[in-house]
């Protein structure tokens, strides 16, 4: 039988921060090398997936009656739904006006 | 701790689901007769020869339908909470969600009018 | 009857390399189209591990909202910009993928030290008798009422400027002739329909024809 320290022993808060890490920074090298602009919202969604998991483990752990974290998650997807529609519309856009989706071509604000 | 019951169904089910296309490919594998001519490569039967690539630029008809998806989508996964806890809720949940409803009407009739739900 | 505890850690295990093994899919494959069905792979293996962390309501909007959804919008806008083209090649094109994996794999250790040396303040109170999606509901309509009305109004923001946007097809070779200053005030310039039915006309035509040789 189980005591209550095993379980908590099995399955720890520390696993699920630690793929949450691991999906944030693999979001951030996509952010940041990926030329093809779909492919960097892509990575934002993947970001945003990365700052739930990290919402909804501390909920289930740290605080399992309120479960605020998991409302805020829900918040979190509500705008990454959002930004998806209006980042997407926003790509098309400049599509029609370079007929590229090369990031490196968008370089109108640059000086 | 995982304290939700009945998942052990939704595992079962997964696993099942998942020796399923396994054992479908590998059955016909073993059945169906090897080799096979050029005609093998063609289109079967009454269907129509594919034009040019696959790799085609789509409409913008089908991006403004899922832009409409999307947004109605999460409309739901908001009004679901509120319709389950409904009887704990009361007569102001019931006009704050109705608030809620009308803000996103707006949104539709907006839609409606410029003719993002129409297959012109 | 629950699951055993040796049955949640290799659950864990599998959503966990699926999750990792996707996400870097997701950004090192260099066909666009794998990536965005690899990130459907990322939004449901995310979604089982919510499972595991018994938050089911959020497990299921996931699936919805994410898989749904958004992946369905991005190959849309995939498909729209679906342009075969070779990014001209930059110089000195190693430097930025190495500086940028070291800088994400020192961002991944100092996140990991941090985790596991934080004492978490773990609570030891039991989970709350209510299902997570009543208690999300109360929460929605109590101290989280404003953010929800929000909510509302980030979406119908969200909704017209992606319309907008999305839909001004401006042409810039085509003369605007007289009869399209016209227009009523608050329509957007906006691709001729005549176009677009005169070009499905000839692609039907174009099929009948085959069909009738």
């Amino acid at each position: 039988m189980y005591d209550f320290e095993d379980k908590f022993r099995n399955m720890q808060l520390q696993y699920f921060l630690l793929l949450a890490a691991a999906l944030f920074c693999i979001g951030i090298y996509g952010l940041i090398t990926s030329r093809n602009a779909v492919r960097v919202l892509m990575s934002i969604e993947l970001l945003l997936n990365a700052v739930n998991l990290n919402l909804m483990a501390f909920s289930s752990y740290l605080d399992p009656l309120e479960i605020k974290g998991q409302v805020f998650t829900v918040f979190v997807i509500t705008v990454a739904a959002a930004e998806a529609a209006v980042g997407l519309a926003i790509i098309l856009a400049i599509y029609r006006n370079r007929d590229t989706v090369d990031m490196e071509q968008f370089n109108l604000l640059k000086w | 701790m995982f304290v939700l019951s009945g998942y052990e169904y939704l595992l079962g089910f997964l696993l099942v689901c998942s020796l399923v296309p396994a054992l479908a490919l590998s059955a016909s594998k073993l059945l169906r007769p090897s080799g096979g001519g050029p005609e093998r490569r063609t289109t079967y039967e009454s269907g129509v020869e594919p034009i040019g690539g696959a790799w085609i630029q789509f409409n913008i008809r089908y991006y403004m339908f899922a832009l409409v998806f999307v947004i109605f989508d999460v409309e739901t996964v908001f009004l679901y909470p509120w319709a389950v806890a409904f009887h704990r809720l009361g007569l102001l949940a019931f006009v704050e969600a109705l608030i809620f409803i009308a803000i996103l009407v707006v949104a539709l009739v907006y839609a409606w009018r410029k003719g993002a739900l129409e297959w012109s | 009857m629950n699951l055993a505890e040796g049955v949640q850690l290799v659950s864990f295990a599998i959503l966990a390399v699926m999750m990792i093994g996707s996400a870097l899919g997701v950004v090192l494959f260099s066909n666009i189209v794998y990536s965005a069905f690899l990130l459907a792979g990322v939004f449901v293996s995310i979604s089982g591990i919510y499972l595991l962390l018994n938050a089911d309501f959020v497990a299921t909007a996931q699936i919805l909202i994410y898989v749904g959804a958004v992946n369905v919008l991005i190959l849309f806008a995939i498909m729209l910009v679906n342009k075969r083209e070779d990014f001209k090649p930059l110089p000195n094109a190693w430097v930025r993928p190495t500086m940028t994996a070291i800088v994400s794999a020192g961002l991944f250790v100092l996140l990991s030290t941090m985790v596991l040396v934080t004492p978490w303040a773990y609570s030891t109170e039991s989970v709350s008798s209510d299902t997570t999606i009543v208690l999300i509901g109360q929460h929605f309509f109590s101290d989280f009422l404003l953010p929800f009305e929000l909510a509302s109004v980030l979406l119908l923001m969200a909704m017209v400027g992606a319309i907008i946007l999305a839909r001004r097809e401006f042409l810039p070779d085509q003369v605007i002739t007289p009869d399209k200053q016209q227009q009523p005030v608050l329509t957007l310039p906006e691709r001729p329909r005549e176009l677009v039915g005169i070009s499905s006309d000839k692609t039907s035509n174009l099929d009948d024809s085959r069909r009738s040789e």
